[in-house]
């Protein structure tokens, strides 16, 4: 029986911020570990031989299949059992999240990659330059600006993901706004709060994206690809 | 021995999920493609109010969304019917339906907004009725445009079925943690399970890959190696 | 010259869009069985006209009679019209998702309300005028060359047995040797009699199909008259000025 408790206002609301700084902070080390993993596995399946190719399509097609709630369980309940390694909870959430990012952005990453013009390789091969050098130099810069646009929508993405931290205790917004309407019996006030925060965080960065798609993107893909998949 | 018990757990837990994605899948579509219309077609009101739900959608997480209906919602609606009570797989369902259909709404404006406009100059000047361009000329080149977005979204709704777990819909990862809170086997149910749903995600992706072939028409399709 | 030779007359039309005229009060006729051509500068309207002609945009003035009818006025069945009308568009507008023969038969299916061996019947006939190659008849648009598919659009508005076609640039979009092949589909039909009226800067066409040539600049038709008159000895300086731009543009004669 849920009995209706008032919760002061400015509590309240510190308890949403407290849940946004961390939807944030969960966000940003996730996409960053996604970065880190990402960019070389897109390398390694458009550069590496065929067995790199293959473990590295393998790695994005598992993580791109299983949802989020599974890989999280999987290492927060399974790894420590199977391999004796036990992350915390916030631990065990920016890498579960990191990890799934990194097969999503690796997608970007190569998309970019295969949108620089083949003509401009064969010009730096012509000037006699190595292919890492290529890559460093000519391929990347361009690659990169290019994914601009979807990078950004996959931040979005992570940003949203965010709220399923909670399962694994993590007290973020979602987790807050569920708690203060379990107080208080005001699913309006508070999850209408917890909505605009999100859409606060949402909104500006989608337009952004799409700004940024029309001026940096891959031409033809209409910049950020709102693929889900 | 123990993993018959466990086997059938797991089963009546995907035939849930099952359930929740095809649901979320249909009911998204046929709600989806009404905010298409609307927010293509309509009167400015129709577009205004069909723009913003799918933003505020999308902008929004979709576990917040199910906790809303799944939990907001009754709280609601016992201030009026005091002994109401939601069936939480009823809620899940509503809430992957309300999402779903705020994507595929985009997807299905995408695709009409591909076909040119010419096509349809060249079937007004034959004289077809608007119905009759609808169904002769844009739906069956919308409909093909449609079916990367389709699995997709299909597979999206697999995956994100799992979040029904939090509000107790006794659906895959939601057994398989009641079994794994009974054998203790936790380490390999969740193993298997995730195997689940790479199973089922590839089934669906390479039963949609076989029949974007078999529809392919060159000059409307593309073919993605 | 009874009223049923005269297939279209239009009588003062007028278009503006926003604060620009488009069209300022156009008139001519066009009789049964004639190949009419206009030229002019791009961009001066003549797509709009012919757009206006079977109501693709509405005209603000003016009348349109096609067959003793008024189109412009209400109650008009337009689709009824359009069907009787041909159209043949400067970017071709097939239907990409089907083939060849299945473009130029659907129109018969479902605006005309025939069965499939009928349609199959009067379509296969069309792409024969047009010659298109037997090995095409079962191909997409986006597998067929550009005077292929123009050829296919054609063969479209053949079937349905219009009572006039209109032309808006049909060569514009194809390269020259593509485009001689469409120019040659037109000439034979010029020859067999079809009632067309084609907006062109194909001067060779004019000449050597026209029954008329008009000039039309900024809104107005200017000049009118026999092809060799307008193109070799033109009355107006406008029409003047406008032949010897094209005639810097093109290369070789007509």
């Amino acid at each position: 029986m849920i009995t209706s408790t008032s919760v002061p206002l400015d509590i309240a609301l510190r308890m949403l911020l407290n849940g946004a700084k961390t939807t944030i902070v969960l966000s940003v080390f996730s996409i960053l570990l996604g970065l880190l993993i990402g960019l070389p596995v897109a390398l390694m399946e458009t550069y590496g031989g065929k067995t790199l190719r293959r473990v590295a399509m393998v790695y994005e097609g598992t993580l791109r299949g299983i949802p989020l709630l599974a890989i999280y369980f999987v290492i927060f309940y399974s790894m420590p059992m199977l391999i004796g390694l036990g992350l915390s909870p916030f631990l065990a959430a920016v890498v579960g999240l990191g990890i799934r990012s990194s097969a999503y952005q690796s997608q970007i990453f190569r998309s970019g990659i295969q949108a620089v013009d083949e003509g401009q390789i064969e010009a730096a091969l012509s000037l006699g330059m190595s292919q890492w050098q290529i890559i460093r130099h000519i391929v990347l810069p361009q690659a990169l600006r290019m994914s601009i646009p979807a990078w950004m929508n996959e931040y979005v993405i992570v940003l949203k993901d965010t709220s399923i931290a909670l399962a694994l205790g993590i007290v973020e917004l979602t987790r807050q706004a569920t708690y203060l309407v379990s107080i208080t019996a005001e699913p309006f006030r508070y999850y209408g709060l917890a909505a605009l925060f999100y859409l606060a965080m949402v909104l500006p960065l989608t337009y952004l994206a799409n700004w940024m798609g029309k001026r940096y993107g891959i031409k033809g893909t209409g910049g950020a690809m709102d693929v889900r998949l | 021995m123990v993993w018959e018990t466990i086997a059938r757990y797991l089963l009546h837990g995907l035939v849930v999920t099952l359930e929740l994605t095809i649901v979320g899948f249909i009911g998204g579509f046929a709600f989806g493609f009404l905010l298409a219309v609307a927010r293509t077609y309509g009167g400015r009101l129709s577009r205004a109010l069909s723009a913003t739900y799918i933003e505020l959608i999308r902008g929004t997480p979709m576990l917040l969304q199910l906790y809303i209906i799944g939990f907001g919602l009754p709280l609601v609606i016992r201030d009026h019917f005091p002994n109401f009570v939601m069936d939480p797989t009823v809620a899940a369902a509503l809430g992957m339906v309300i999402n779903s259909a705020a994507y595929q709404a985009e997807y299905i404006r995408g695709a009409f907004n591909s076909i040119e406009y010419g096509q349809v100059e060249a079937a007004l000047s034959l004289g077809m009725t608007k119905w009759e361009i609808i169904r002769h000329v844009i739906f069956p080149q919308a409909f093909r445009i449609m079916l990367p977005s389709w699995t997709n979204e299909m597979v999206y709704l697999l995956k994100y079925s799992s979040l029904a777990m939090l509000l107790a819909v006794p659906e895959l990862m939601y057994e398989a943690s009641v079994a794994a809170s009974q054998t203790f086997l936790y380490a390999q149910i969740y193993l298997v399970v995730a195997g689940i749903y790479l199973v089922f995600a590839t089934l669906i992706i390479g039963i949609m890959r076989k029949v974007e072939l078999k529809l392919h028409i060159p000059g409307v399709t593309t073919i993605k190696r | 010259m009874s009223d049923s030779d005269r297939v279209l007359i239009i009588r003062n039309l007028t278009k503006r869009f926003g604060e620009k005229p488009v069209l300022k009060g156009i008139s001519f006729e066009v009789e049964r069985g004639e190949t009419k051509v206009i030229i002019g500068p791009s961009g001066a309207g003549k797509s709009t006209l012919l757009r206006c002609i079977n109501r693709l945009i509405e005209p603000d003035g003016g009348e349109i009679i096609f067959n003793g009818t008024n189109i412009l006025e209400r109650g008009v069945d337009i689709r009824k019209i359009r069907a009787k009308i041909g159209f043949v568009f400067q970017h071709f507008n097939l239907f990409k998702h089907l083939t060849a023969l299945e473009n130029v038969k659907i129109g018969l299916k479902v605006v005309r309300g025939m069965s499939d061996e009928e349609a199959e019947k009067k379509a296969i006939k069309a792409l024969r005028m047009v010659h298109l190659e037997e090995d095409a008849f079962h191909k997409y648009p986006a597998q067929l060359s550009g005077g292929q598919q123009q050829r296919v659009a054609i063969a479209r508005a053949l079937a349905m047995e219009p009572e006039i076609i209109l032309f808006d640039e049909p060569t514009s979009a194809l390269d020259p040797q593509l485009a001689g092949e469409v120019l040659d589909v037109m000439r034979e039909l010029a020859k067999k009699k079809v009632t067309m009226l084609v907006v062109t800067h194909e001067i060779g066409f004019a000449l050597n199909a026209a029954d008329e040539v008009l000039f039309f600049y900024d809104g107005v038709i200017w000049e009118k008259g026999k092809p060799e008159e307008i193109l070799y000895n033109p009355k107006r300086k406008e029409t003047r000025e406008f032949l010897k731009r094209i005639a810097d543009l093109s290369v070789g004669g007509p």
